[in-house]
């Protein structure tokens, strides 16, 4: 089926079975705050600052305040939001949409094309909206022939641009709240079109949303959302047990057990999209040596990791993609085999005369058990040889360390995982495996190791010119092939997000990119 | 008194300037790039000299400690990556959850430690005494962070009284109270015992006993009065110690004050914010001593001639 | 300083558990790793957060590490963190002090007014500061628990030696053309020496409290050493499933603070009655 029919159908078949919020708006009990416990804090609310700081906490209130043009459900299948028809042009240059009428942004002001537009010309601009470059540069130009008519221009053919406008950082804001507090002020004062609006904010604390009696899908259920940031995680289990918060995200899987065997609270968990790993810096010797990396993934016992450690709630990867990302194609089995490690850095002249000495950098608290699994994988690699030194980072300066010039990568092994926050293989892909412009600068992306496969490159640029899925995804599956077997990663688990709620409060989404949504949620 | 206040509040200014020239140079010393921290992970160059340029990054030392002084003198600590802006108004929202911690631990030391010293005195090498000094030991060895996971292990966890986290009403307030005021307890307590013991000794107890005062009444009337002064001068000491603890125990009981703060701050390298809360910790300890001298002051106004 | 080592030695022998403690404490530091019943880096997935069992008295991490094993292995790291600021603080805290307190005037003023200006950043505060600029490593720690030690010492140190300049032997030795480094180091120092002493063990047991403060926050040694305070902070998230974790090395800690605290209690017993509180 090609991609523009698609989307047509889907936007037909959107508009009618609009995700059932006008349904919940009947159902539960009015007038209640319902209490979110959020393990990253929200900083700031304004979508041009593309990662909304802190992520994914900002991205979860902005779900709840603003709406975007399309629109992702749990599985990450597109819909439409406050566009109600979506269409690409065959030739994938340009695309066309409707919104749908009436439509009225928090502050009264009418969320019409020209609103959409100055929106848009705002996210391409570099200057005014510096991150997540990939999905706003293809776009050229922006038209609104009409109040409710958008057309978008892109300069190359870009198949993913309906990922672009559903990813959080599409929401659509009201340009009379860029007028009226600045470029800068929407952060503190953020003005949307979605089915909550700001009641206060305390940054980095809390944040309190109202429901919007004006929503064009109804007014929402609940009365308030509450949003408190609980960085500690055992804290954030106490507060739900005991009834502080109504919902928690990122729980623990040590902790899981202890929630399941409480009746009153429910475990919901989704697989992930974030395949876990630690890159390779390829361009430190002897790390370019493909011996040694294979040697590297066969000395890790990824399935125990994920099975002890993770209680079962994460799965040993068989590519470079998670299971649920669009695209996914089973490139390899991970094989655990100490012997064969050991051999193949022998080869490579390596033993325990002269052993392999790696330096490996972890954050801390920013991924799942990141430390903990440092230190069994820096164990691992222990018993066939290679000598591991640990430095742990703290979260804010993690980033810093990882993307730097080429010279000053301190680092031959850095824990990273990867979101693609709008679903799509095709961006996860382009994002790590890339080459970048120029290796000796900071990376494009998040190409950090400094792969480089002229042959994955071909692959990708074409997959984005192709507009047919199944051509796409035959593309992409090659792709996954040859990193598979290039090994650019020690190859780690893909974690399940788990969140927990009172089993009570009916509607809470998961999704796989680790956001935890309330947009729908009720006491 | 009046005149006492007077030159102790005029010289606070100079001590807080001396604080933050020592802290503007501390951390001057940070080895990277302050302006790539706090342009971003994803900034490119242009975007990181742009930052560079508005943080003042690029003028001589003196001058940008100039304009950080000018700037306090208008209550601007300058730009916190985490806030983007002045981070002063954020760090006073969280000034009176820390205070509202302090004060408990305070009114807790008084109200557990003095009592249990003046029990322990009166009941000198007996079982209560025994029990006291005992505990004395304990808390003074004990780290508070894990006084409070104890704490959370047995109250919130095991018997489900008490809320373990944030700032949730009165009941949320008394774990972190504890785990922070064990040490401050132990401290008063030893220190109450060891004083009352002596003022017990001395002649004038003697002679209100034998003519018939109670021992209740001397204790309290007399020889409470006297051991005061040692007893605040002792809390003053340990203010130290309070706002210290208060760092931890907040992390640990995600108490919302400008301890946590600190953390955070710490976390994402904020040095413009790190910088702005630990001034605040020190006005904060000028203003508790300053306190302590005041009430010993006012509770014995023969002081009063130095 | 003859006087400060026998005193030491009158205050252990008087408290038999303390030698036992103290002797276990060094043999721990110095032959852990020949004691300690497993290797502290052994991780067994198979086994995760064991209760204490006979094959674990204390039981196993989250990587299942034999928690015994981490806490004897362990002792050289923690008291390392803390003997060795206080080594420093002492030499560094007694020079200035005494410097500043022989010396009087204008050095004595602006030594002071250092001191004063360190002291009024409360002691944790400081370290984490210290950290935050020199980095969350084993010589951040180091220099963090020194920086914030040090003033307390100095001070304590300058009003002794004030008070000692004026003893007459030392007029006499001026007066017979001594030289500075002589008069301090022969006789005034020997003469402060007790309170030295005493301040020194009991800024050793604040130094333990500070430096697990912050490995419990994680601003401590790099992963995997088994520093306790670090212990702590790793398997706080495991309170609820797996306690065990959470009470050994809390308890190794309490009683590491508690040597250093009787040590320096007996030591200002025996020497200095007026100075207990």
């Amino acid at each position: 089926m090609r991609r523009r029919e698609f989307m047509a159908g889907l936007a037909g078949a959107g508009a009618a079975t609009s995700p059932s919020l006008r349904a919940l708006a009947q159902s539960g009990v009015a007038g209640a705050t319902l209490s979110y416990g959020q393990s990253t804090s929200v900083l700031t609310l304004d979508p041009a600052h593309g990662t909304f700081t802190a992520y994914p906490g900002g991205y979860e209130a902005a779900l709840c305040l603003y709406d975007r043009l399309l629109d992702f459900d749990a599985q990450m299948n597109i819909h439409p939001q406050l566009a109600q028809n979506f269409a690409m042009a065959d030739d994938l240059m340009s695309a066309t949409l409707t919104l749908r009428s009436g439509l009225r942004f928090h502050d009264g002001s009418p969320c019409d094309a020209a609103a959409v537009r100055l929106n848009l010309e705002r996210l391409m601009d570099k200057e005014r909206n510096p991150t997540n470059r990939p999905l706003w540069d293809p776009i050229i130009g922006i038209e609104s022939p009409d109040a409710a008519t958008v057309v978008i221009r892109l300069k190359t053919p870009f198949s993913q641009l309906p990922n672009s406008l559903a990813h959080g950082s599409g929401a659509i804001v009201s340009p009379q709240a860029v007028a009226q507090f600045g470029e800068t002020g929407i952060a503190q004062h953020p003005v949307g079109a979605g089915p909550f609006k700001l009641a206060s904010f305390t940054p980095g604390q809390e944040l309190i949303l109202e429901a919007f009696d004006g929503y064009w899908g109804g007014k929402p259920a609940t009365q308030r959302i509450r949003f408190y940031t609980i960085a500690e995680a055992a804290t954030r289990v106490s507060a739900l047990r005991t009834g502080a918060v109504d919902v928690i995200d990122a729980v623990p899987v040590a902790l899981v057990g202890t929630l399941k065997s409480d009746a009153s609270l429910s475990v919901i968990a989704t697989p992930g999209l974030r395949p876990m790993g630690f890159a390779i810096n390829l361009s430190h010797e002897p790390l370019n040596d493909a011996r040694i990396r294979q040697a590297l993934n066969l000395a890790v016992p990824v399935e125990a990791i994920a099975e002890k450690v993770f209680f079962g709630y994460a799965r040993a990867p068989d590519s470079p993609l998670a299971f649920n990302t669009a695209g996914h194609h089973a490139a390899g089995k991970l094989v655990f085999d100490q012997a064969k490690s050991k051999a193949l850095l022998a080869e490579a002249g390596f033993s325990s005369a002269k052993p392999l000495k790696l330096s490996l950098f972890t954050p801390q608290g920013l991924f799942p058990n990141d430390v903990a699994v440092s230190e069994i994988v820096a164990n691992a690699l222990k018993q066939v040889g290679i000598e591991v030194a640990i430095t742990k980072i703290e979260g804010g300066a993690y980033w810093d360390a990882l993307r730097q010039d080429r010279a000053n990568l301190k680092w031959d092994l850095a824990m990273f995982g990867f979101n693609p926050s709008n679903a799509s293989g095709l961006y996860h892909l382009a994002s790590l495996f890339k080459a970048n412009a120029d290796d000796a600068a900071r990376p494009d992306v998040w190409n950090i190791g400094r792969y480089r496969n002229p042959k994955v490159d071909a692959l990708i640029a074409q997959a984005d010119r192709t507009g047919d899925k199944a051509q796409q995804d035959a593309l992409l599956a090659q792709a996954q092939e040859i990193i598979w077997n290039d090994n650019p990663y020690v190859w780690l688990q893909v974690n399940e997000n788990i969140s927990a709620a009172r089993k009570t409060i009916k509607g809470v989404e998961v999704w796989p990119i680790v956001f935890t949504s309330l947009r729908q949620a009720t006491l | 008194m009046a005149r006492y206040l007077a030159s102790r509040l005029l010289v606070m200014p100079p001590i807080l300037l001396g604080v933050v020239t020592i802290l503007f140079l501390i951390f001057k010393m940070v080895p990277g790039d302050q302006a790539l921290l706090a342009a971003g992970a994803t900034a490119t160059q242009a975007e990181i000299e742009t930052i560079r340029h508005q943080l003042g990054l690029d003028r001589p030392l003196l001058a940008q400690y100039g304009a950080h002084l000018l700037g306090l003198l208008h209550g601007d600590f300058g730009y916190s990556t985490m806030f983007r802006g002045n981070p002063l108004p954020h760090i006073l929202e969280r000034v009176p959850a820390t205070l509202t911690l302090a004060a408990s631990a305070i009114l807790v030391t008084i109200v557990i430690g003095i009592p249990a010293g003046i029990l322990a005195a009166s009941r000198q090498n007996r079982l209560a005494d025994l029990l006291v000094s005992g505990s004395v030991t304990a808390f003074l060895s004990v780290p508070n962070f894990w006084l409070g996971m104890l704490l959370i292990a047995i109250l919130s966890v095991g018997l489900r009284w008490l809320p373990s986290f944030g700032f949730d009403g009165l009941h949320s307030l008394v774990m972190p109270t504890l785990a922070l005021a064990a040490r401050l307890v132990a401290i008063i307590a030893r220190l109450t015992r060891g004083l009352v013991i002596e003022e017990m000794r001395k002649p004038y107890v003697r002679t209100a006993l034998a003519k018939g005062l109670t021992m209740h009444r001397v204790l309290w009337r007399h020889v409470l009065p006297n051991a005061m002064i040692p007893i605040i001068t002792a809390l003053g000491l340990e203010a130290g110690y309070l706002l210290g603890g208060a760092v931890v125990v907040e992390r640990l009981f995600a108490w919302p004050g400008i301890g946590d703060l600190l953390l955070g701050g710490i976390g994402v390298r904020d040095y413009t914010l790190i910088l702005a809360i630990t001034v605040l910790f020190a006005l904060g300890f000028l203003l508790l001593n300053l306190a302590v001298d005041l009430v010993c002051l006012a509770v014995n106004p023969r002081l009063r001639n130095g | 300083m003859a006087e400060a080592v026998i005193a030491a030695r009158r205050a252990l022998s008087r408290n038999r558990f303390l030698v036992i403690g103290a002797a276990l404490l060094l043999g721990f530091a110095v032959f852990g790793e020949v004691l300690a019943p497993y290797d502290p880096d052994a991780q067994d997935l198979l086994a995760l957060l064991e209760a204490p069992s006979l094959a674990h008295w204390c039981g196993t991490d989250e990587v299942g590490r034999d928690i015994l094993s981490r806490l004897i292995t362990g002792t050289r790291i923690t008291m390392m963190i803390a003997l060795l600021p206080v080594a420093l603080a002492g030499l560094i805290g007694v020079s200035l002090g005494a410097v500043a307190g022989y010396l009087g005037g204008s050095v004595d003023r602006a030594i002071s007014a250092l001191i004063e200006l360190l002291m009024t950043i409360p002691g944790l505060v400081l370290a984490i500061a210290i950290v935050a600029v020199v980095g969350a490593n084993a010589a951040g720690l180091v220099a963090a628990i020194t920086v914030s030690s040090t003033p307390p010492l100095a001070r304590l140190i300058q009003a002794r030696v004030r008070e000692l300049r004026q003893e007459d032997y030392v007029s006499a030795a001026i007066v017979l053309g001594f030289r500075l480094p002589r008069i301090l180091f022969l006789h005034v120092l020997p003469n402060a020496a007790s309170v030295i002493v005493i301040q020194l063990s009991l800024l050793a047991g604040q130094a333990v409290l500070i430096g697990s403060a912050l490995g419990f926050l994680g601003l401590g040694v790099q992963p995997p050493a088994p520093e306790w305070g670090s212990m702590l902070g790793a398997s706080r998230q495991y309170i609820e499933i797996a306690p065990h974790v959470v009470i050994a090395p809390g308890l190794a800690i309490a009683l590491l603070v508690f040597a250093f605290n009787m040590l320096g209690d007996g030591l200002r017993d025996r020497f200095d009655p007026n100075l207990s509180a």
